[in-house]
């Protein structure tokens, strides 16, 4: 969305960068294509290879190293926040920063550190989310439409064309619009609006797949389809689905922070970063605070995804990488 | 493709059509009393079956008719033509902005590849990505129009007004066209014929721009497209925070408001848009590169 949105945006891009680079890495995947006869490989392994490559990128170990922090805080949110996240103290309103309110305190006297932890739990649970439900219905949907071509492939990629010329993000709010906000409505929303670019990649990935000889081996063993397709098909898809997945977390918690922000997502009382956003608009002259500390949480998470992404997918192509 | 695009035109406003009728009713049903609300459904004919409704509203848009808003009473087709031209101009800003922020970036990663200032526009071109428009539109109305009091911070007011809701919405885009460019550059940089081109001795910065970089920018090309749809969503968040009347701020209000006519309309005419972005760029893809053509590939 949008941001996501975008979702055509974030589609193509990854079918353009990943067309070279995607023939290769099932190959190596598939346990070598290379002719027979011939001298084994001196060169390692081409899975420690890339893992060699992803270390030695400083931008993935900072990328790396912040994620961590950073997760670690929000899992550990009940235990490090100083107050409840919804407790409510009107005569302590929009405080600075005091040792019992490390980040001072918003509109109605809530304590911002404790709502941004517990907040960060919310954004990051809601992005793992539609992320993992968006990778099972593209993965599904287009291993499926891959594999059995024909009429379900026409009406799946059909589908998929009608989704992606959707302003998505504008779509999502007037379905959340619709159905009234709320955080499961969200993540339904974002996921359903979301999976038509993954299942575009995982189509042409099986095309390619399908045609190779270990499947056509196994289909001449008797293995029925649904067993190549969960056996054979979709753990050779898992390379290019981990890079995928890890570059558009990032895009997912923007789109939600985004429909949040707007109001269509988490509601109050309960902390969202998005939501925290939004509430502080009112009050951005008098304390600007409320909304910068949110603000700058979401883009240090989605940057530091970003980074790894962005590593992970230069480490994976051979050909960016060995220039 | 006329199937795709019939079955879009088919699909969202059906979605939106049932959703908005049932938003009218709690609308509705908030300020008035039960004979009234059943006035106002026949009035606006929503007695009749959601499918007949649906051919009706159809067979009106195709006549370029999109009813009259809930609320207000205009025309939607005249609300949506007053407040086009605003969008338009901050989206058309944003795409210049977008290439003039990108490919100076773009140029400089790549030249410079794997040396400091490469990493350092890595990093930057990321956070670029990274940070979310609702929040960069505010540092932007905190930092230049506040603090340094150098543009108005929101509404439509001259051509100034103009400029922080096309940075805000142009960051996003450049930052990603930036990485892409510097990779594709990177890659053709690399071929034979750059070599060919230093070799007849051109110089630097004439290899790289009239032969690196239009090459380069094919494959930037393709993903154009999807970046001008991914732009006109953002101008939805801009258009809110800045108060700019355009598409955007029109549809957030109608979608809060219940608004449905308006709420069919504008989406309808997003759609049509990103459709015909995409068929333009795909048209104009199959002429920049003429392998395309050709049907070689080097």
């Amino acid at each position: 969305m949008s941001t996501s949105g975008g979702r055509s945006f974030a589609a193509r891009w990854s079918i353009v960068r990943f067309s070279p680079a995607r023939a290769t890495d099932l190959d190596a995947f598939s346990g070598g294509t290379g002719p027979p006869g011939l001298e084994p490989d001196p060169r390692p392994p081409a899975r420690r290879l890339w893992r060699r490559r992803l270390f030695r990128d400083r931008a993935v170990l900072v990328g790396a190293m912040l994620l961590v922090v950073l997760l670690a805080a929000i899992l550990a949110a009940p235990w490090l926040a100083p107050d409840d996240p919804t407790a409510v103290n009107p005569p302590n309103a929009l405080a600075g920063p005091s040792l019992r309110h490390p980040a001072g305190t918003d509109n109605l006297g809530r304590d911002i550190a404790s709502r941004l932890l517990h907040g960060g739990r919310t954004s990051v649970a809601t992005a793992v989310a539609a992320t993992l439900g968006i990778t099972f219905l593209g993965v599904a949907f287009g291993v499926i439409a891959g594999m059995l071509g024909g009429l379900v492939d026409t009406l799946v990629m059909r589908l998929v064309d009608v989704l992606s010329a959707l302003p998505t993000l504008l779509v999502a709010m007037v379905v959340l619009g619709v159905l009234g906000p709320g955080t499961d409505k969200l993540v339904l929303t974002v996921t359903l609006l979301g999976w038509p670019g993954y299942a575009r990649v995982m189509r042409g990935a099986t095309l390619v797949l399908r045609e190779q000889d270990f499947i056509g081996a196994t289909r001449a063993l008797g293995a029925s389809r649904l067993r190549i397709m969960v056996r054979h098909i979709i753990p050779n898809l898992m390379g290019p689905l981990t890079v995928l997945s890890t570059l558009d977390v990032g895009r997912i918690l923007l789109a939600l922070t985004a429909l949040s922000f707007l109001g269509f997502g988490v509601q109050p009382p309960d902390p969202e970063w998005g939501a925290m956003m939004a509430d502080a608009r009112s009050y951005f002259y008098r304390a600007p605070r409320l909304l910068v500390y949110p603000g700058a949480a979401i883009s240090l998470l989605v940057l530091a995804v970003n980074l790894c992404g962005d590593g992970l997918r230069d480490a994976l192509d051979e050909k960016v990488s060995e220039r | 493709m006329l199937v795709f695009l019939l079955a879009a035109r088919g699909q969202d406003p059906a979605a939106v059509q049932a959703g908005g009728a049932v938003q009218n009713e709690e609308a509705t049903s908030g300020i008035s009393q039960e004979e009234q609300l059943a006035a106002a459904r026949k009035r606006l004919g929503l007695d009749q079956p959601l499918l007949v409704r649906y051919g009706r509203w159809l067979g009106r848009a195709g006549h370029g008719d999109l009813g009259t808003s809930v609320f207000t009473g205009v025309k939607v087709s005249d609300e949506i033509r007053t407040r086009l031209p605003a969008t338009v101009r901050l989206a058309v800003l944003a795409v210049v902005l977008t290439v003039v922020l990108a490919v100076p970036l773009g140029v400089a990663g790549a030249t410079a590849h794997r040396r400091w200032p490469d990493n350092l526009l890595r990093i930057v071109s990321l956070a670029g990505a990274s940070v979310p428009g609702f929040f960069l539109a505010y540092l932007l109305i905190a930092l230049v129009a506040v603090r340094l009091r150098l543009l108005p911070p929101a509404g439509m007011g001259g051509p100034r007004s103009l400029l922080l809701p096309a940075i805000t919405l142009a960051v996003g885009p450049a930052a990603l066209v930036s990485r892409l460019l510097r990779s594709s550059l990177v890659e053709v940089l690399g071929e034979d014929y750059i070599r060919t081109a230093r070799a007849k001795g051109l110089a630097n910065l004439a290899v790289v721009m009239g032969h690196g970089l239009r090459n380069a920018s094919i494959p930037v090309m393709t993903i154009l497209g999807g970046l001008l749809g991914r732009l006109l969503e953002g101008a939805v968040i801009v258009e809110v925070i800045f108060a700019w009347p355009g598409i955007g701020s029109l549809a957030y209000d109608a979608i809060v408001r219940g608004d449905f006519p308006i709420i069919q309309g504008t989406v309808l005419v997003a759609g049509a848009m990103i459709m015909a972005i995409n068929l333009l760029v795909d048209l104009s893809y199959a002429r920049i590169d003429p392998r395309v053509r050709l049907g070689v590939r080097s």
